[in-house]
């Protein structure tokens, strides 16, 4: 369900003020589940699907956003959208995502903000963990993600294990 | 200029000889009498296998010579007077361009090896690049000029060195099927055909699998993704309405139960279809 306030009636659409606090957190402020996560991506170091296979078999890929760039400075595109996402932005939005990038994203702002942790994960090849307040997209919200990047010759990928702490 | 590969042994005519010699002069028996017994039972095909027989019917510790045998002097010119007729061929300066090809690609591997000095790395440089650009003007045999620059060109592509493969060794190139870039592609049909127009090469290269020829393990765990680029558990939708659900439903909407379902269905085709 969508909590995303449409417009359709009012000709040109208001300015959005977008409000975006990214604090930097140790892995050790993540759930137990983000934990996991990152340990098991550090412990099989390369990307596969086996690591997908491993998510689901545990119920933990719901919570998993998923971006990768299968050339060299080509832009992430969506590859997988999670339960938290489709929550807050809606289906419509997630669906309309897949397969595009982040740029493409009506909420530019925000979009920009969280490429920025995106491609610090890829760099780093760490885990990486984020407390995330933003106002302006939707309702105001909070999450916190835990970050792990690839990067194989020029590819690049990042996992974005999810967890809202809440909507207001 | 090429020696024919004898299957049974896994050595060409030429490559054969040579370790014959060697196992010979070392007195190894039992090594290399299995070795020349396949080798002289199989058919020279060119000018060097025929070379390569002679070389062993001519072994002053076990060939014919050695034995004093009386039509050995006779062998003997023959096989001069061939080896004449090869060096005036005009493929005799194959050698020495494949000795830079090979000292270019030693040179190649060890720099910025572990342990090099700066000294060692500026001298290893400079002789690469003096030995590259020799390579790049060769105009003898086109073939061979040909399948040398792609050989060089190869070993500084980024799959040739990439960081996992094993240092110093030159891989073979992957198979064009498994490019993921027109360019890779050609590249790897490249040096495939260098490498079947000049066979002496493929000793440069190691069997060692190029890190691409392993399964695309990255490009596999993303192409998994498009038939789950949705969690299907989201939004959580009750696939089955049970009878507390209807009955809890019906009476907070004050109406009939079969009422109550009817709404509910149209309203998860609704959900699902959003």
């Amino acid at each position: 369900m969508s909590i995303l306030q449409f417009h359709t009636d009012r000709g040109a659409p208001r300015p959005i003020h977008t409000e975006i606090h990214v604090e930097r957190l140790t892995l050790r402020a993540a759930a137990d589940w983000q934990q996991d996560i990152a340990a098991e991506c550090r412990r099989r170091r390369a990307l596969s699907a086996d690591l997908f296979d491993w998510l689901e078999r545990r119920g933990l890929f719901d919570r998993c956003t998923v971006l990768a760039a299968m050339e060299a400075e080509t832009p992430l595109l969506f590859r997988r959208i999670g339960a938290p996402t489709v929550k807050v932005l809606g289906m419509g939005w997630s669906r309309s995502m897949i397969g595009q990038p982040e740029a493409a994203d009506p909420h530019a702002d925000y979009a920009h903000r969280i490429g920025l942790e995106y491609a610090e994960a890829i760099g780093a090849g760490e885990a990486l963990f984020n407390r995330i307040a933003v106002t302006g997209v939707g309702r105001p919200f909070v999450y916190t993600q835990a970050l792990f990047g690839w990067e194989d010759r020029g590819r690049r990928a990042v996992l974005s294990a999810i967890d809202v702490q809440t909507i207001h | 200029m090429r020696s024919t590969m004898i299957p049974s042994i896994g050595l060409t005519f030429a490559g054969a000889a040579q370790r014959i010699a060697d196992l010979a002069r070392d007195g190894l028996h039992h090594e290399y009498a299995p070795l020349e017994d396949k080798m002289l039972a199989a058919q020279p095909v060119t000018p060097l296998d025929v070379l390569a027989v002679l070389d062993r019917l001519l072994c002053p510790e076990i060939g014919l010579a050695g034995e004093g045998h009386r039509h050995a002097p006779a062998l003997q010119r023959v096989r001069d007077a061939l080896d004449t007729l090869l060096a005036g061929s005009e493929d005799a300066d194959h050698g020495p361009f494949l000795a830079d090809v090979r000292r270019w690609l030693k040179l190649e591997a060890t720099i910025g090896a572990e342990g090099q000095d700066d000294a060692d790395l500026i001298d290893s440089s400079e002789e690469a690049f003096r030995l590259a650009m020799q390579i790049a003007t060769y105009d003898g045999n086109p073939t061979l000029a040909m399948a040398a620059k792609a050989i060089l060109l190869w070993a500084g592509h980024p799959v040739a060195c990439h960081p996992d493969s094993k240092p110093g060794a030159l891989p073979f190139p992957p198979p064009v099927s498994a490019a993921r870039k027109e360019d890779d592609a050609l590249i790897f049909g490249l040096v495939a055909d260098a490498l079947r127009a000049v066979p002496e090469l493929q000793v440069m290269l190691t069997s060692e699998a190029a890190v691409a020829t392993e399964s695309d393990d990255f490009g596999a765990a993303i192409a998994s993704l498009a038939d789950r680029a949705i969690p299907r558990t989201a939004p959580a939708v009750p696939t089955v309405i049970t009878d507390a659900m209807v009955e809890a439903g019906a009476t907070a909407a004050g109406c009939s139960p079969d009422a109550f379902r009817a709404g509910m269905t149209a309203a998860l085709k609704m959900m699902e279809a959003a």
